[in-house]
């Protein structure tokens, strides 16, 4: 067995998370590695170290505080939606009314406007006549014509 | 995760992330604070956080807020120094030689890393169970394990064989 395999399988070994058909064939390893012997104590130690860690108290009034906040929390959430909406709807209707008159102002301003006749009411003679013009088309003299 | 599950959630890991916050800031007035601050975050985030690895999520919020929160305390102090030289630090916590290096190193490591120590050490659980609570494979435990346990040898055991342990 290498060193470098020998040395993971020491770690799974101290966390006794090793197969037991494994163990042997590491002892074997370790029995005659001074370096991996070493590893194997640092690894003790180290262990040591970890699990003599003090076990803190967990304050009781803490999950109070978070779960009082978290309510909180949702609260001002609701609130916010309600705000949102209040503000929201009001700028709509708004905008609705809005072109909604437009629209109806915009009809009636084009409704009244009439840019030519719809029927042509007299000729372009009796027309022009009524300008106080005579057209020399009137009057037969002055065509020059012969009218049979 | 639900909203409705929070309350359940958070019975289950208020107890491991106000130790792990613990490790990381060595005070537990600071460590009260931002517990809080890590449960308020990932309340915020629920609807987004699958089951399965909420734990690992909660770990690396705790992780973050804990070094956000030291930034600015050095800040904080550093800017104002003779204001509050007087005024005892009832903050500081008691001195524990051995703890404290071992917090240091805890706190360097990734967190990744400090929580699969943190559930190996603290909580006893098996490679199997982390991986569980994590949701990750038993092989990504291991893996992890063994750069931890790396990390904390090169940091912890070259300071004890400096002071002849």
């Amino acid at each position: 067995m290498r060193c470098r395999a020998a040395k993971r399988q020491i770690e799974l070994k101290l966390d006794r998370e090793l197969e037991p058909g494994r163990i042997r064939k590491l002892d074997q390893h370790l029995s005659s590695c001074p370096a991996c012997r070493a590893y194997l104590d640092e690894g003790l130690k180290l262990q040591k170290l970890l699990q003599a860690q003090p076990r803190a108290e967990f304050p009781a009034w803490l999950h109070h505080q978070i779960m009082e906040k978290t309510a909180r929390h949702d609260r001002q959430r609701k609130q916010y939606k309600i705000r949102w909406r209040l503000q929201t709807i009001p700028a709509l209707l708004v905008l609705i009314l809005m072109f909604t008159v437009g629209g109806l102002l915009g009809k009636a301003a084009f409704s009244s406007f009439v840019p030519f006749p719809e029927t042509p009411s007299a000729t372009p003679s009796q027309e022009l006549a009524s300008f106080g013009e005579v057209s020399l088309l009137d009057d037969p003299n002055l065509a020059g014509g012969v009218h049979e | 995760m639900k909203k409705e599950q929070f309350e359940a959630f958070l019975k289950a890991n208020e107890k491991r992330i106000y130790h792990y916050l613990l490790t990381l800031v060595a005070n537990d007035n600071d460590a009260n604070d931002i517990v809080q601050m890590v449960f308020i975050s990932f309340y915020e985030h629920i609807d987004r956080v699958e089951e399965a690895t909420a734990v690992a999520y909660l770990y690396r919020i705790a992780y973050n807020k804990s070094m956000t929160f030291l930034k600015q305390k050095n800040r904080y102090v550093s800017l104002d120094p003779h204001s509050f030289s007087r005024l005892p630090d009832r903050s500081a916590p008691e001195p524990e030689p051995d703890h404290s290096a071992l917090h240091q190193a805890l706190r360097e490591l990734p967190p990744k890393l400090a929580s699969v120590i943190h559930l190996q050490y603290y909580e006893k659980l098996s490679y199997k169970e982390i991986a569980k609570k994590l949701g990750i494979t038993v092989k990504a435990v291991e893996s992890l394990l063994v750069r931890a346990k790396k990390q904390l040898r090169k940091k912890l055991l070259r300071e004890m064989q400096g002071k002849g342990v």
